[in-house]
């Protein structure tokens, strides 16, 4: 016997959204796909396995359009709201960042010294790669570092066997992420050791050629934090609400994430505007969300903790 | 800012479709208001206006059992509120002056 039209996907999407969306929209569309499929049998078989075709299209672009809504007010509201788990996992992230910034730049710092006292030919470029991580904290892998380690402390941390498979599916991608990541730095050019301080400074006001360089510096940054971002999202999301419902918010802050950077790549080597719109705001903006939620999970206990 | 209460109610076009045949109809499928509005609604989009204007309180619906020999599950029929009566006759009305203001 033939399962009836739209059973299938009626099955997802009564996994993917909460019960109430699914009875007053997602049931509607499976009904009447299921009435428009017997009708049409009764006269054609053909025409029936058209109607079908036709309508679980439209009706997974029903349960595209609710899930995606759905995520994203949820995602908000986890992120933001009272008990987020991101507040938890950034804030844990950002102390690591610093801790492993700061070893860094004081292992630099230290061999700095010695290839000075040494009289070796000095570039300037180690101590460019010093100052950036301090300034930054997002260069030379320190933000995957620590937020694979904050990953690590709440999947040790968790008793709920769903998160810990939410974890491992997240670190798994983030070390995808990082190894491709790495990949690409060891085979691009260091383009930062080419350009001076100066020339940095140069080109955050004038158009030319370290313009261009900085968007290929700010590309590999981005490189490796915009899938980050997706697991940051996915990760937190998860813990709280399905996983599956994770996804289409963390999908989009992805994409806005990498459309604010390449979008506004062009017109800002051309033009005579800050380059730090493109290069640095974006992350700018992580800076600060992340600030945000440190500072509401100081004041609220997080669910790990719970 | 206006509280909830005071709130002016606000009609989209397609919510004016909708309720437009809702009105003219008495009761509808969803299958069945994509078809009567000519194209002009979509059936990837139909559900999510419609539970938005039950939200709004313009439109009711109910479940209603198919022919048995049928079978599927149970069909979900609109109808328009008071509300959304007087909401729709509201919105045409001022809609009639606006036109007839600017025609000038």
């Amino acid at each position: 016997m033939t399962a009836q039209p739209g059973t299938v996907l009626h099955r997802f999407a009564a996994r993917l959204l909460p019960a109430a969306t699914v009875e007053r929209f997602v049931d509607p569309a499976v009904a009447d796909l299921q009435h428009e499929y017997a009708a049409a049998l009764a006269r054609s078989r053909w025409r029936a396995r058209a109607i079908r075709v036709a309508d679980t299209v439209r009706l997974l672009q029903v349960i595209g359009l609710l899930s995606c809504r759905y995520g994203l007010t949820r995602g908000w509201e986890h992120l933001f709201g009272p008990n987020q788990l991101a507040g938890a996992i950034t804030s844990r992230t950002m102390a690591i960042i610093g801790a492993f910034t700061c070893v860094i730049a004081s292992l630099m710092a230290v061999a700095i010294a010695l290839m000075t006292t040494r009289s070796r030919a000095f570039a300037g470029a180690e101590l460019q790669i010093a100052v950036f991580s301090l300034l930054s904290g997002f260069d030379a892998g320190a933000m995957q570092f620590g937020f694979m380690l904050a990953l690590l402390i709440a999947l040790v941390r968790t008793p709920a066997r769903r998160l810990k498979v939410a974890l491992l599916l997240g670190m798994t991608v983030l070390f995808s992420a990082v190894s491709i990541y790495a990949i690409g730095v060891t085979l691009s050019p260091p383009v930062l050791s080419r350009m001076t301080l100066a020339d940095h400074a140069v080109a955050f006001v004038q158009p030319g050629d370290a313009r261009s360089m900085l968007f290929a510096y700010g590309t590999r940054i981005a490189a490796g934090v915009s899938p980050l971002l997706f697991c940051v999202l996915a990760f937190a999301l998860g813990r709280r609400v399905r996983i599956a419902v994770a996804f289409p918010a963390a999908v989009s802050v992805y994409a806005a994430y990498l459309a604010w950077f390449t979008w506004l790549r062009q017109p800002l080597i051309a033009s005579s505007l800050p380059i730090g719109l493109a290069v640095w705001a974006p992350d700018a903006a992580i800076v600060i969300s992340t600030l945000l939620l440190s500072y509401a999970a100081r004041t609220q206990p997080g669910p790990a903790a719970a | 800012m206006p509280s909830r209460s005071t709130r002016v109610p606000t009609l989209s076009p397609k919510e004016t479709l909708i309720l437009e045949l809702l009105c003219s109809e008495r009761e509808l499928y969803g299958l069945q208001l994509v078809a009567a509005s000519k194209r002009k609604l979509k059936r990837g989009t139909v559900y999510v206006t419609l539970g938005r204007m039950e939200d709004k309180g313009y439109i009711t619906s109910r479940l209603e059992d198919g022919p048995p020999e049928m079978g599927g599950m149970p069909r979900r029929i609109y109808s328009p509120t008071p509300l959304g009566r007087r909401v729709l006759s509201a919105w045409t009305q001022m809609t009639a002056h606006l036109q007839e203001a600017f025609a000038r």
